[in-house]
């Protein structure tokens, strides 16, 4: 019993770290400049924690025998429309710092 | 499997973005509103009569400290990660820390389809939820309680359409004694079906309000997730505390999670008329009540049941 407790433990502790660097490896190729990188992550983070809540959610119902499956959609959903949103914006940004140096 | 006034909600989504044309005209919006506070009332004053708890004073007390910190939960979210002003902030966490009587309605047809026991008294909780997140948000809006005069009070407090109906029906249904059960036919029997329709209502609306998303940023999406979970566990929490059963520990947490759309907003566009309405509203009906209804409300139920026994 004890052993299957740490590996619950363990597991949670391995999904939140793979998160966390998820997190990180998205902010640092969506930036553009070191300015950018601290948006980005700001605007990355609700999204994330949300998620993650979402997951820890779909966890306890299953532990409660209740359904975990719209946790668990919109857990994946939120995290991937916010890093397309990040993605797509700082292309944008890309596009407009690129057109503007060409005019200059 | 999918209950079936809860099932009405869905199909008025599923309308709304198959561009049905279905009349709901807005008096009977207002009419179907004004039964369910009716009927949550009366309800809720028949059962009081039959089981009066003189701790409900305290629990009084403490539900009210409940409905204080919600917004104060909301508001730094709001200002940190969504960069908005004290105005938007304030106006939103106010939504979020008062309750949706709808949400609360479905919770309540679900325990009963489930013949999960709750409290009596539990409408009372509900009105005394609904006000004061509005006095915390204004207040975190303006900077100042200046805000809060004898106008605000009449105004919002003592004739504030919801808290007189449900309150004046609460009043009936506890001293209406005998009299009382004339009106079950109709507002006891009816409810689900009339809950049915107003779902749909309801739906058709979030469905309007869907489309607007992708014009809102996915921080209020997240944010409209977020807070209803943060607000579920808290309801539980503050219930465990009051030692409630599982539908009281359920209903607690619904309460928590659910945010207004009708009280609230009335009383920003009088109060804070240069706060964005459509933020609120979409967040409020368009992402945190269809979540509410379909995932949120089934887990709390399970979370009752599972802490309650």
């Amino acid at each position: 019993m004890p052993l299957f407790y740490l590996v619950r433990f363990l597991s949670m502790y391995l999904l939140v770290t793979i998160y966390f660097y998820l997190y990180l490896f998205f902010c640092k190729i969506l930036k553009n400049t070191e300015e950018q990188f601290m948006m980005t992550c700001k605007s990355l983070a609700l999204p994330l924690i949300t998620s993650l809540c979402l997951f820890a959610f779909s966890y306890f119902s299953v532990v409660i025998g209740a359904s975990a499956v719209g946790f668990v959609v919109l857990a994946l959903s939120l995290f991937g429309g916010a890093v397309l949103f990040g993605y797509k914006s700082s292309l944008s940004k890309h596009t407009a710092t690129y057109t503007s140096e060409a005019k200059s | 499997m999918v209950d079936a006034v809860v099932a009405f909600f869905v199909l008025g989504i599923i309308a709304q973005l198959l561009g049905a044309k279905i009349p709901f005209t807005d008096g009977l919006y207002k009419s179907l509103s004004m039964f369910l506070m009716i009927a949550i009332g009366l309800k809720g004053g028949m059962a009081l009569q039959q089981h009066v708890d003189p701790a409900l004073l305290l629990m009084s007390v403490a539900v009210i400290g409940f409905g204080l910190l919600l917004p104060l939960i909301a508001y730094p979210l709001l200002r940190y990660f969504g960069q908005l002003d004290k105005i938007n902030a304030g106006a939103i966490a106010a939504h979020y820390g008062s309750v949706s009587v709808a949400t609360y309605a479905v919770a309540v047809a679900l325990l009963e389809a489930n013949s999960i026991a709750y409290e009596a008294y539990f409408p009372l909780f509900v009105v005394l939820l609904e006000m004061p997140a509005i006095v915390v948000g204004l207040v975190l809006a303006k900077g100042n309680f200046k805000i809060i005069n004898r106008e605000f009070i009449k105004k919002e407090l003592v004739a504030n359409q919801s808290i007189l109906l449900m309150v004046g029906s609460l009043i009936i249904g506890f001293i209406g004694g005998e009299s009382v059960q004339k009106l079950t036919p109709f507002f006891v029997d009816l409810f689900p079906g009339i809950l049915a329709l107003f779902l749909l209502k309801m739906g058709l609306v979030a469905g309007e309000q869907l489309g607007t998303l992708k014009k809102n940023s996915v921080f209020l999406i997240s944010f409209a997730v977020l807070m209803p979970m943060l607000g579920g566990l808290a309801g539980t929490g503050l219930a465990l505390l009051l030692g409630l059963s599982a539908g009281g520990i359920a209903l607690m947490a619904v309460l928590g999670a659910s945010a207004s759309y009708i009280a609230v907003p009335a009383a920003m566009k009088e109060s804070l008329p240069e706060a964005n309405a459509g933020m609120s509203i979409t967040a409020s009906l368009g992402i945190t009540f269809p979540f509410n209804v379909l995932i949120n409300v089934p887990f709390f139920i399970a979370l009752g049941q599972f802490l309650g026994v």
